[in-house]
């Protein structure tokens, strides 16, 4: 189940790819977005197969053009089918996606978790925050960061 | 002298004083008759006491004969006893030996009853005939000397010779001692008067030759010599001593017959002694023979003075002391072997009283020799020897044997000490016994060791399990009491083999000469663990058992135990990777609803404001706060697995340094608040780091949220002794506890105060309990309300 959704954007090209199976934490992501006036086009992966089928263009989007990737992937960990280590690793091992920017966007905040987290290649590992102030507050910054002041080396090169 | 002048009967003397004092030489019995029968006529005519001594020739019979021939009334004489003719056997030879002083007085004594009897003196003759040749230096002493007695008292004595027998040095002899001689040669009587007896002179010449005798006969070598030591006269001995003769003397000097060490010395004594004093006492020093050869002498010196009584020589008598010296030496080495001898020496008087003890036997008994000279040996005395064996030593010694045998005698210091003795009489020349000898050697030593050696040999057959000896091949030699059943099992006995397995074994361990531990051996539900020792030396090989049947069951149990622990400790790695997944997902899964919650929450309050009451909002409120505090609660619950569940690292951790770090903390975080942070140096602890951060932080966070409402708080982090061990305390002056709670304290999420008093989920002391725990220590509470808070805990390194 998919659910995909067109947003505004100052920046048509820069989508921002969430990995994330639960519906609940996709709303509020977005909804933290949109609080954060950050309209990039956000394509939704429900688990790690799908993630990886849209990232390599195969399966349902096999049809997409594999240079076309996001701006940044927003990985949970926790996941159906592929988790979450999984794909960043897969990820990390491909040449087209080596130096994709991702962030790892979790409940967990065991500290094994971060540091295979990094040690993969995260470039980034933020726990989500129960409160919702706070959550929204570090979503939002990290859009900021990602999407408008980062320098990614394909865009530089 | 002229009023006592006597008839002496014979023609060709006449008339002659008392005193006279004469010699007859003779050849035949004849000779004899003729001179001593007119003799003692002239004798008894004239009221003289006559005693004629014969010897053979002429028997006693035959002089009596004589006389009553040639004296008409000699048997009157005979019977009022004016003459006496005894055999020179009852009279020179009384008793068997000649003992010139008791003739002599015996002369004396018979002139004396004579002159009481009235008679006017006495007239005597001897015959020497009974002479040997070996008496002749003594007799010619008594001629000597009887020519000064008859000269002083109212006697006439003729002394017989056998012409026959004498020679000329003898016949010299003895004419010099008397005043004159009678020989009848060729039946005619001849007078022989010696030419040196002339009587003006007599006394003098009488001296001199004495004196002359005295010199050349003496031992001791006289010299005379002038001032400058030249030699002017000496005797034969001191030529003999020498080796030199006397002419060879006469050109040496005393200096030249001194070895050169003793010429300062001798220069000394002549100008210290001699010239000042005139003589000197006697010293010692050494002379050089012709030979070369030293040796040892002793002299004395007197000084010659002329008229005027100026020095003009020296005389020395010099005596050779070699023999002197070499007893003195042989002394001197005995007198060291037994102050130096590694025995005990005690010499004793008959009585016992001891009046000498060497060296050895006070450093022995620890008594000086000042204490021991004057005791009896008995101060030695333990008390242990039974009175009948001293009586026997005593008997034994006293009857002149040796005794020999063991004491066990007494230190002056009490201590007890064994030794052997040798105990013998010391006799005089006279064979009597003057001093007991014992000889102690201190045995103690020796008794120990032949007392442990006994111990030693007693060691195997006491020894509660198997001993056994066997040989190279394998024959049992010795087996002790404790391996009795083991030679039952293999029904052998000692002198056979043992069994094949155990040869095996014993000739393995002999050949390659190593030994063999842990051979097992069953008997019965014992276990017996062997070892094989070779001893290859002496070709045997011990074998030494021992029962392990305890150590068997108990490593048995011990495996037993071990196993169920592997099997739990399998089993808690499993509970343990359970509970991990567990807290995983607890991590993972428990907070997204949560966190839908609050975002809804948020989002229908930001979304809906018009829509919603003030009490809706309210609702809305206490949803938020109650997800907010339940994100809380799964965080420390997590925090508070994860504590039980990280590795330990532990190192030396500065506790100290870490206090003071998170006090600086808290009271940056809250800079408004007052609070004293009393922390002591130096307080060491061996741990985790991070977790002994954690539980200090909980601590000291726990005393800086209950002291907040003190306008000054204070808060102590110290250590005191407990037991010996050190025990660290966090103390506050806070709120304080109830004791009567003191046991929900460190239970998870137990509280003693509501949130809206102190914040907090009641998860910080369980943690710190948990990390102590964890830690092997203790921790433990004291408080009361209002009164502050104390927490105690320890460690175990």
């Amino acid at each position: 189940m998919t659910n995909q959704q067109s947003v505004v954007s100052n920046s048509q090209s820069k989508v921002v790819l969430l990995v994330e199976d639960n519906p609940d934490d996709v709303e509020l992501t977005l909804r933290a977005f949109r609080k954060y006036n950050i309209m990039n086009e956000v394509v939704v992966a429900s688990d790690g197969a799908e993630a990886l089928d849209y990232l390599f263009c195969t399966g349902r989007y096999a049809s997409r053009d594999t240079n076309n990737l996001p701006e940044i992937v927003l990985l949970d960990l926790k996941l159906p089918k592929v988790d979450g280590l999984e794909v960043l690793q897969r990820l990390r091992a491909d040449e087209r996606t080596k130096h994709l920017p991702v962030v790892i966007l979790t409940s967990s905040n065991e500290e094994r978790d971060l540091i295979k987290g990094y040690k993969l290649g995260a470039n980034s590992y933020v726990q989500k925050p129960v409160e919702f102030t706070q959550f929204s507050e570090a979503v939002g910054r990290l859009g900021i960061y990602w999407l408008l002041l980062n320098k990614s080396p394909k865009k530089g090169g | 002298m002229a009023e006592n002048m006597r008839k002496t009967g014979i023609d060709i003397l006449g008339d002659l004083p008392w005193g006279t004092h004469f010699c007859q030489f003779y050849q035949t019995k004849e000779d004899l008759v003729d001179i001593l029968v007119p003799y003692f006529k002239a004798g008894l005519e004239n009221n003289e006491f006559c005693m004629w001594i014969t010897s053979e020739p002429l028997a006693v019979e035959e002089a009596n004969d004589a006389m009553k021939k040639n004296v008409s009334d000699f048997e009157r004489y005979l019977t009022r006893k004016q003459i006496e003719i005894i055999p020179h056997t009852e009279w020179y030879l009384k008793g068997g030996v000649f003992n010139l002083r008791r003739v002599l007085t015996g002369w004396v004594d018979k002139l004396d009853r004579a002159l009481a009897r009235g008679y006017e003196g006495m007239r005597i003759t001897g015959n020497t005939a009974w002479l040997e040749k070996n008496d002749w230096r003594s007799f010619a002493d008594y001629e000597e000397e009887i020519d000064n007695v008859i000269g002083r008292y109212q006697m006439m004595a003729i002394c017989s010779y056998s012409l026959d027998k004498c020679k000329a040095q003898e016949i010299i002899d003895v004419v010099r001692n008397h005043q004159f001689a009678l020989i009848k040669r060729e039946g005619k009587l001849e007078l022989f008067e010696s030419s040196e007896r002339k009587p003006a002179k007599e006394a003098l010449r009488k001296s001199e030759e004495k004196y002359r005798i005295l010199y050349e006969t003496i031992k001791d070598g006289i010299v005379a010599t002038d001032m400058d030591g030249r030699i002017l006269d000496c005797n034969q001995a001191y030529v003999d001593m020498l080796g030199y003769s006397k002419e060879e003397t006469r050109k040496l000097t005393c200096q030249q017959l001194t070895p050169e060490k003793w010429h300062k010395m001798e220069a000394e004594k002549v100008k210290e002694l001699i010239v000042a004093k005139g003589y000197s006492d006697e010293y010692e020093k050494e002379y050089v023979r012709k030979d070369g050869t030293n040796f040892p002498i002793s002299v004395r010196v007197w000084l010659i003075r002329d008229e005027d009584g100026k020095p003009k020589g020296m005389w020395g008598i010099i005596r050779e002391i070699t023999e002197r010296k070499q007893m003195e030496e042989a002394l001197r080495k005995l007198s060291n072997a037994i102050e130096q001898s590694p025995c005990s020496i005690v010499i004793t008087d008959t009585k016992g009283n001891i009046e000498y003890v060497n060296p050895k036997f006070c450093k022995t008994t620890g008594y000086t020799t000042a204490e021991a000279i004057g005791q009896n040996p008995r101060i030695l005395k333990s008390g242990e020897k039974p009175p009948e064996d001293y009586k026997c030593l005593w008997d034994t010694i006293t009857s002149g044997n040796e005794w020999r045998g063991e004491f066990h005698n007494k230190k002056k210091c009490g201590e007890l000490y064994w030794e052997y003795a040798s105990i013998s009489p010391i006799r005089n020349s006279e064979e009597v016994i003057t001093h007991f000898l014992a000889v102690k050697e201190n045995i103690t030593e020796r008794k120990r060791m032949e007392e442990e050696i006994k111990n030693v040999a007693k060691f195997p057959a006491e020894n509660p399990y198997p001993v056994l000896r066997v040989s190279h091949d394998g024959t049992i030699l010795y087996a002790n009491p404790c391996s009795t059943f083991l030679l039952g099992d293999w029904n052998c006995e000692v002198g056979q083999f043992l069994p094949d397995s155990l040869c095996k074994v014993v000739s393995d361990s002999f050949s390659t000469k190593s030994m063999k531990k842990g051979v097992e051996i069953k008997h019965r539900d014992q276990i017996f663990s062997f070892t094989i020792v070779p001893v290859t030396d002496t070709a045997y090989v011990n074998l030494y058992g021992v029962d392990v049947t305890e150590r068997k069951r108990a490593e048995e149990e011990l495996r037993k135990q071990r196993d169920h622990l592997e099997y739990l400790t399998s089993q808690l790695t499993v509970s343990n990777k359970e509970l991990e997944a567990f807290c995983y997902s607890v991590s993972h899964d428990l907070r997204a609803p949560l966190r839908s919650i609050n975002g809804f929450c948020k989002a229908l309050m930001d979304d809906y404001p018009d829509k919603l009451d003030t009490q809706g909002k309210n609702y809305l409120q206490r949803v938020n706060a109650a997800s907010q505090r339940m994100g809380q609660l799964i965080d420390d619950l997590l925090n508070l697995s994860r504590i039980t569940r990280s590795e330990m690292h532990r190192k030396t951790v500065d506790l100290s340094a870490l206090a003071k770090k998170i006090a600086t903390e808290l009271q940056e975080a809250q800079p408004e608040r007052q609070a004293e942070f009393i922390i002591a140096e130096k307080l060491i602890a061996y741990g985790d780091p991070q977790l002994l951060r954690i539980a200090l932080t909980n601590l000291l966070g726990n005393a800086w949220k209950f002291t907040r409402k003190r306008p000054r708080a204070r808060i102590e982090l110290g250590v005191t002794k407990h037991d010996g061990k050190p025990v660290y305390f966090v103390r506050d002056d806070g709120d304080g506890f109830d004791m009567a709670f003191v046991n929900k304290l460190f239970g998870a999420f137990q509280r003693l105060h509501s949130t809206t008093e102190f914040e907090g989920t009641g998860i910080g002391l369980a943690t710190v309990q948990r990390i102590i725990h964890r830690h092997g220590g203790q921790i433990w509470a004291e408080g009361a309300v209002d009164q502050g808070a104390t927490f105690y805990f320890t460690f175990t390194i």
